[in-house]
């Protein structure tokens, strides 16, 4: 199947490269009418042979091949099938099959529902789309091959990285990637416009759905990783403002920016150049993403390891810049506004939210590359901490938030102070009054966590009122109770009420960020069996104890060898609940380093936290036993065990055994120890509220993507008309 | 047996991809313009429709003033009334009105 793969590949480039010169035939008029359908065809190829490609590597997972060093290093006989399916993405190789993918599948799809529109745009469109699919297919065959195979496979793999052996990791990444090659397609057609000189509102109709489906996707994987990152990875925080998490933040924010803009070209005939530099920006940074996180060139917490793709990333990156701004110079006389912007206007509010929004991209983008400008500057690396992150984002962050609740307060066109006052008491009132609860019953002299719950409230408030008085004007004008009217009014506009649910999300969220940062307590002590941690609240957590087992996995084999503490909650001076964390030892691929015992205790360690979460707080909590002395015991055992195995020369059928029971000799031989724990726990009030507003924000995106965009009537132009004196039978005023 | 799959799949994409350069391959109708535009012209008189009833939300929700929301409305109607036009035009010259 290797040959069938590496020849896949190989043609998939063919394909993209001779459909991309097809498509610019097409887009010079050389025999455009048939030059166009067989860019048009290049491209579903492309689709159908990444997807068979992907198949290929897919089942060399499932099936254990280890002829497939991509296999080896990233699965092993006792990886699970869940996790195995999902291993593919672990590797660069894997990721990179995965983007050509995607991107095919999601540039066919988008290609084939022009439908004959934009035939000067499409062509151009056509071209980028395969100039990014013949760069990945490139990268798979020269530089990043899935199909390298070795003559002689290895009995076991290394196997997956145990920090990826989570349920939403299986989707975290595809997410990701599917938001990032979703984004291409505005990006494609954006610079169709931009070369065809088609730069009306044509191109922005065709690709919003999918500008909407990028920045739904991308917040998803967003969330998800957040929420791998809150669970899995034992530090006990959501976001650390790592290198990959902001490369995925970067774009979500100018997407977020262009999403807005792009109803203010549509409506008003207004930013143009922003709306196209934005949307260029957003596909650029996508790339920058996928580059972020493959290349090594910072360091993250999702190290994924140095490659040698980077500079082929940077390399295209300059070059869709360049071409993106000669782009935009040279069509500049019409990108021109239609209109004048008035400031007390609804438009004028998404132009203040998009400069927040860019602002904050902006300070990320900064705080993400400083170690890299640092040395360029200075020789010498220096990175910026969470707290530089956080000090600098957040007056943007509020802005954002706070232009949400406004700006559906305002009307298009030119809205007046006296109707906005009147509009914004009771949110003002809302948010002052939070503020102020926050402040005494919180009993906290933080500005920033009173500000955060002050404007969140505002926003919420903002978003019900709107929505309460949307449904009370089509109770007046139809026969709806009150569900159904709130309910048709929601489906009547699904772009707009979609995005206020999307605004209400933000501003839970950034209570949830606001509560849980300024009011969390942070505890971690060593402790030995009977122990107590004080908490908040009058709780204390009761450290009763120790256990130990070998878990096996697929095969037989041993997966993991897992250390619990067993915990007791007490609440008010009586035991409430149970918690018991773990701390597992994964084995290592390398047992002639490390001796057959030793390796069980010498691969990767991970943390499994316990989480007891509500709707008030989350009580988290981590336990550590003594690792080095774990090791130390099992390599005196190692030693022990070799020098048996040497002296007797033992047959497989009377070494399984043994080995089976040294490991469990080394877990009791810790245990009688009656040995302590770090215990770490982290007391936070509302952190549900953060994954709440997500969940909102994610509802919200997929009620405005499910907008149709089709015209909604076929009726003669008469039968229009009669729609039209159909609204006229309510005069204004 | 992989050498012939890897053949049997080239000769099958290059079939696909090169198809529409075969002697006689049809060319787009010359309609299809028409409707492409017909379309165009529907999705915006709908986004004009779109726009008068969220204006009369504004106005119901006290964020514009009556004789304001009636200046613009005249506007919009205007612009809606335009596109309608336009739509019959087009179905005349497609002799294909869409009952």
């Amino acid at each position: 199947m290797d040959v069938i793969g590496r020849a896949l590949l190989l043609l998939s480039l063919f394909i993209a490269v001779g459909g991309m010169a097809a498509a610019l035939a097409a887009a010079r008029g050389r025999s455009t009418d048939r030059m166009l359908p067989v860019a048009r065809r290049a491209l579903y190829a492309l689709s159908l042979l990444a997807i068979g490609a992907f198949v290929i590597l897919e089942i060399a997972f499932i099936r254990h091949d280890f002829h497939y060093p991509v296999v080896t290093g990233h699965s092993s006989l006792t990886t699970p099938l869940f996790y195995r399916m999902s291993a593919p993405w672990a590797s660069q190789e894997g990721s990179l099959l995965l983007w050509l993918t995607l991107m095919s599948i999601v540039s066919t799809i988008s290609i084939r529902s022009l439908k004959g529109r934009m035939r000067e745009v499409e062509p151009y469109a056509l071209a980028v789309l395969l100039l990014l699919g013949a760069f990945f297919a490139g990268l798979l065959v020269f530089a990043a091959q899935p199909f390298t195979t070795v003559p002689v496979a290895p009995e076991d793999g290394l196997g997956l990285s145990p920090l990826l052996r989570y349920p939403t990791m299986m989707i975290h990444p595809p997410m990701l990637y599917s938001g990032y090659t979703l984004f291409t397609v505005p990006f494609a057609f954006a610079i169709g416009a931009l070369a065809a000189g088609k730069v009306g509102t044509a191109w922005i109709v065709h690709t919003r759905r999918y500008a909407l489906a990028a920045w739904l996707l991308l917040g998803v994987g967003i969330i998800l990783g957040s929420r791998w990152s809150y669970a899995e990875l034992g530090w006990g925080g959501y976001w650390v403002w790592d290198p990959v998490e902001n490369a995925s933040l970067m774009p979500w924010l100018t997407a977020t920016a262009f999403l807005h803009t792009i109803v203010v070209q549509e409506r008003r005939g207004m930013l143009k150049i922003w709306n196209v530099s934005l949307v260029l920006v957003t596909g650029i940074l996508c790339l920058l993403g996928t580059f972020l996180v493959r290349s090594g060139v910072l360091s993250s917490i999702h190290a994924f390891g140095d490659s040698t793709v980077g500079p082929f990333f940077l390399t295209l990156i300059a070059f869709l810049l360049i071409t993106s701004i000669a782009l935009v110079l040279r069509r500049r006389a019409m990108l021109q506004p239609e209109g004048r912007l008035r400031p007390l206007s609804r438009e004028s509010m998404f132009l203040f939210g998009n400069l927040a929004l860019i602002v904050l991209a902006i300070v990320i983008l900064w705080g993400t590359f400083f170690p890299l400008i640092s040395e360029a500057l200075t020789g010498e690396a220096s990175a910026v901490g969470p707290d530089w992150f956080t000090t600098y984002s957040t007056p943007a962050t509020l802005a954002i938030v706070a232009l949400a609740g406004l700006a559906p307060m305002l009307p298009w066109g030119a809205g007046r102070w006296a109707s906005l006052r009147r509009v914004m008491l009771i949110p003002l009132l809302a948010g002052i009054l939070a503020g102020v609860v926050t402040a005494i019953a919180g009993n906290t002299n933080s500005i920033t966590a009173i500000l955060m719950v002050a404007v969140a409230a505002f926003t919420i408030s903002a978003v019900t009122l709107e929505l309460r008085t949307g449904a009370r004007t089509r109770r007046r004008t139809t026969d709806d109770g009150r569900f159904a009217a709130t309910w048709h009014t929601i489906t009547g506009n699904r772009r707009r009420y979609g995005g206020y649910l999307v605004h209400a999300g933000l501003a839970t969220l950034l209570l949830g960020v606001a509560a849980s940062s300024a009011f969390d307590t942070t505890r971690q002590e060593p402790m030995r069996e009977g122990e107590k941690l004080a908490l908040a609240g009058g709780r204390e957590l009761e450290f009763a104890g120790s256990s130990g087992r070998i878990v096996l996995g697929e095969n037989d084999r041993v997966e993991r060898i897992e250390f619990s503490a067993h915990m007791r909650l007490w609440r008010n001076g009586k035991p409430a609940e149970r918690i018991t964390p773990s701390h597992d030892f994964y084995p290592s691929g390398a047992a002639f380093r490390f001796g057959p015992v030793g390796r069980f205790f010498e691969g990767e360690e991970t943390t499994e936290i316990d989480l007891r979460s509500n709707p008030m707080r989350d009580l988290w909590v981590a336990a550590t036993p003594d690792s080095d002395a774990i090791v130390k015991r099992a390599a005196e055992v190692n030693a022990g065990f070799v020098k048996i195995l040497d002296e007797q020369n033992l047959p497989p059928e009377v070494a399984g055994p043994l080995l089976a029971r040294s490991l469990q000799g080394i877990i009791d031989g810790h245990l009688a120890t009656r040995p302590q724990v770090i215990v770490r726990a982290i007391d936070a009030p509302a952190v549900a509220w953060v994954w709440i507003g997500a969940i909102m924000m994610i509802l919200g995106g997929l009620i405005a993507v499910s907008q149709p965009t089709r015209a909604r009537t076929n009726a003669h132009a008469k039968a229009l008309a009669r729609v039209g004196r159909e609204i006229g039978k309510v005069p204004v005023g | 047996m992989n050498t012939l799959a890897v053949i049997a799949i080239a000769a099958a994409t290059f079939a696909f991809v090169l198809w529409p350069l075969r002697p006689g391959a049809p060319t787009p109708a010359p309609d299809d313009a028409l409707r492409v535009e017909r379309e165009r012209i529907a999705l915006a008189k709908d986004r004009k429709i779109d726009e008068i009833r969220e204006l009369r939300g504004d106005h119901a929700a006290g964020k514009i003033e009556a004789d304001r929301a009636r200046e613009i409305e005249r506007t919009l109607r205007a612009q809606a009334a335009d596109l309608m036009h336009q739509l019959d035009e087009l179905d005349e010259r497609l002799g294909d009105p869409v009952a």
